[in-house]
């Protein structure tokens, strides 16, 4: 595939320069639909979008899902351009299940959020599986508060109970009878035996919102078809360039108690790292998902964005002349990890932020971006702050006090190994 | 232009146009379009294999010798060989399998709780440590890292080290990788004394950096080793380095250096990736196997503290680690250093689920209970 230039987008612009979209030209508006922060629609001058909008479809096409977008991709790796829309993660609910048991479910699902540099994260909605059609009106009614579902039907009027009571939530629907999916204009989830199979199915839906489940009865035949996948949709193979839902609930039929949960945890991560759109778990505990956000953060954020934040001496909790002084680098979820600390145990005292180009202090310290020499650089003017000069580094840059001690002519106290240590710690120095 | 509109709509209805005496001059591209839509729609869908398209490969690199191969261990490594991205396997399955190293250390230091309680007893004493760790798990290679070598710390002198090596590989018969204490000034000396007491053994030297990569890639030479080159997260300086090394030895292999999970993966997980397209490409300079430090895991406070909400420690922290290593074995990292035994078990058998779609999947021996709390 040829790469697209915003040159070529701004060719199909109307070049009025209206500013209607929110961007000053439309060079820059065509920048912003290259990185997908702006939509074609919201050009008001354009009649003709057909275009435009096609010669912008990714590899693996965007498929709208409510507020959110599945799929969107347009490389095999993140670096070559990056990935757009993290996968959701969804959790399963069976019709068979206790409806006790569904409820704790969907409010594990609104509930349980996870903080992480300043974002909560969750689960994204639920998997139901849906066998009984005496079920469905009960089950359907329990999940009412979830906005995200994966609806996976026996028979097609199974799918048209739970679309009807479903309605207006966003769905994807897994059933034999595509033509109800279509009717309902719900998001259709296409299954085969082989990817062969797959793509004649996605032939035959004729439809253009498709999500493909390829065949996964291994780990490692559900990584190499995704891949696969992604592949081919970069080769111009239109009908496998479609977002993919993977299940990970599968190591439920290999493995048993907890080795199944972390096995399902595994499972998840590699889909993370392989392409996919939408991860089905069975294990609603904190533990088993954690690392599955953690990594889908990491996989998504935008290669060209540094997390760093500015370096220098922050004030935290109004300090004084005798508050301690404390030094972090500047790649920002260390920096809001130890800040949040500091200010949640109530020390008040100078933070001064290393920049280690983005780095944190172990990674830094190998990287040679945190030393003696960039600490003085971060505490210029701190000396007349403070009556004793004397720094309190993290316990992971022990290897580098020596070093900090000779750049800056302070004395170095090494610390703790992680910032919620630090109360205790400053207490038994007294040095709060 | 009407006529234009005519076509567009024409071909939008899926009509059939036929054009009888007409001279185009600009209408051309449109009618091809016509022909390719018009084929595509009849066409049944036929799947075939996508192809990457790369011509390079990944050196082999062998870590340890066997008796006949000049050492004394009981089996040897081979790494590298691959000819396309990690575990794609429709174009190749891995041609050797990732491994797992086992870390131990010279000296006693800080280890989190739920890696300690796995050889407390052993703690400061890596011989007995590596041969417990081989009987109990299996180990495939042991690290020793002569962290008391600093001048920072104990300043251990380079002959001490070397008889701890010495004593360790007459013990134990895996392959090794024995690393210094990453003093850039002290390690070539003890690498040096190190590399000559147990010459042949084709032992990993961990790490050359881009100042004492030349001496290091000699060191491998003269006494059959290999060297394991660092650049953290730079491509341009890992070329430098591993060039310094190629004056003497092709048996190389590369750590980018690998962040832990949650803080930073993503840079280790590109730097990687970009690595290896790279030495697909036809770069030689990369062409090695890589190697990735999953114990940096236990530096993310989600694999070893106490966090409200955030269930059992005893889970969450060998997941981390597995997760770190997974990302990184997904990356193309083929060897791994690694704390916790019972993540190292676990990702093992991922691996083989990966390659042979086979593993023994009953990890609950593995795992600590959660302490009631």
């Amino acid at each position: 595939m040829k790469k697209l230039s915003a040159l070529d987008v701004h060719k199909l612009l109307p070049h009025k320069n209206c500013g209607k979209c929110g961007c000053k030209t439309c060079m820059e508006f065509a920048v912003a639909l290259l990185e997908r922060k702006k939509k074609v629609a919201e050009c008001i001058h354009l009649t003709d979008k057909t275009k435009l909008e096609e010669i912008l479809r990714s590899p693996v096409r965007g498929v709208e899902f409510g507020e959110q977008t599945l799929g969107d991709e347009q490389v095999m790796h993140r670096h070559e351009l990056r990935f757009f829309n993290p996968p959701l993660l969804v959790l399963e609910i069976k019709d068979e299940m206790k409806d006790d048991e569904i409820k704790k479910r969907v409010r594990t699902v609104i509930n349980q959020r996870v903080e992480r540099m300043g974002k909560m994260s969750g689960w994204d909605g639920v998997a139901m599986r849906l066998n009984d059609e005496k079920r469905v009106g009960t089950v359907t009614k329990l999940c009412k508060d979830c906005e995200n579902f994966v609806l996976f039907c026996k028979t097609g009027e199974i799918a048209q109970k739970a679309m009807d009571s479903l309605k207006g939530k966003n769905l994807i629907v897994a059933c034999d009878d595509y033509e109800s999916v279509k009717k309902n204009g719900a998001v259709l989830l296409i299954t085969g035996k082989s990817m062969q199979e797959l793509g004649e199915n996605v032939q035959k839906a004729g439809y253009d919102k498709i999500v493909l489940k390829p065949p996964e009865s291994s780990l490692q035949e559900g990584a190499n078809n995704n891949v696969m996948a992604r592949l081919s949709a970069i080769n111009n193979v239109e009908e496998l360039g479609w977002p993919i839902v993977n299940d990970a609930t599968s190591a439920y039929d290999k493995a048993g108690g907890i080795s199944a949960k972390i096995l399902e945890s595994v499972m998840a991560s590699t889909f993370i790292n392989r392409y996919s759109s939408v991860i089905i778990l069975r294990n609603p505990e904190t533990w088993g998902i954690l690392p599955v956000l953690a990594l889908r953060d990491a996989v998504y954020s935008d290669p060209k964005e540094k997390s760093q934040v500015d370096a220098g001496v922050y004030e935290i909790n109004k300090p004084g002349k005798d508050s301690p002084v404390l030094v972090t680098v500047n790649y920002s979820l260390t920096y809001h990890i130890v800040r949040n600390d500091l200010e949640k145990a109530k020390i008040s005292c100078w933070l001064v932020v290393v920049d280690t180009g983005g780095y944190a202090v172990d990674s830094g310290i190998a990287a040679g971006n945190f030393d003696g020499e960039r600490v003085k650089k971060a505490l210029e003017g701190m000396e007349k702050k403070v009556k004793n000069k004397v720094l309190l580094i993290p316990q992971l840059a022990s290897k580098i006090s020596g070093d900090i001690e000779d750049s800056t002519g302070w004395k170095v106290v090494v610390g703790t190994r992680d910032s919620s240590q630090i109360a205790d710690f400053l207490k038994k120095q007294k040095l709060r | 232009m009407d006529f234009e509109k005519y076509l567009h709509k024409a071909v939008e209805e899926g009509n059939e146009v036929e054009l009888q005496n007409v001279e185009i001059e600009a209408g051309e591209i449109i009618i091809k379009s016509i022909a390719q839509t018009m084929q595509r729609s009849l066409e049944t869908f036929k799947f075939n294999t996508p192809q990457s398209g790369y011509t390079g490969s990944i050196t082999e690199v062998q870590l340890g010798a066997t008796k006949k191969e000049g050492g004394t261990r009981d089996s040897s490594i081979k790494l590298g060989g691959h000819k396309t991205m990690p575990f794609w396997k429709f174009e190749e399955n891995p041609v050797n399998k990732p491994v797992f190293s086992f870390d131990t250390f010279d000296d006693e230091i800080h280890l989190p709780r739920i890696v300690r309680d796995h050889y407390a007893e052993y703690l400061g004493e890596p011989v007995e440590l590596a041969k417990f760790l081989v009987k109990k798990y299996d180990a495939e290679m042991i690290t020793l890292h002569l962290v008391s070598t600093d001048p920072l710390n104990k300043d251990r002198k380079p002959k001490d080290a070397a008889d701890l090596v010495e004593e360790l590989m007459k013990e134990v018969k895996v392959p090794m990788i024995i690393s210094g204490s990453g003093n850039v000034k002290k390690d070539p000396l003890v690498m040096e004394e190190v590399a000559k007491r147990v010459e042949g053994e084709r032992v990993l030297l961990s790490s050359a950096v881009e100042e004492t990569a030349e001496k290091f890639g000699e060191l491998a030479k003269k006494h059959n080793h290999a060297v394991l080159c660092t650049a953290t997260m730079n491509k341009a300086v890992m070329k430098k380095t591993t060039s310094q090394v190629m004056k003497s030895t092709n048996n190389i292999i590369m750590d980018s250096f690998t962040s832990p999970l949650g803080y930073g993966i993503e840079y280790s997980i590109s730097t990687m990736e970009s690595i290896r397209q790279s030495a697909l490409a036809g770069d030689k300079e990369l062409q090695f196997p890589m190697l990735s430090g999953s114990s940096n895991a236990w530096a993310a406070r989600e694999a070893w503290s106490d966090i409200e909400g955030y269930g059992p420690k005893e889970y969450r922290g060998v997941l981390w680690e597995v997760t770190t290593a997974l990302t990184a074995m997904l990356s193309g990292a083929e060897v791994f250093m690694m704390l916790n035994p019972s993540a190292i078990v676990i990702l093992r058998n991922v691996r083989d689920m990966l390659i042979d779609g086979k593993a023994d999947l009953d990890f609950e021996k593995l795992i600590e209970k959660p302490k009631q709390r």
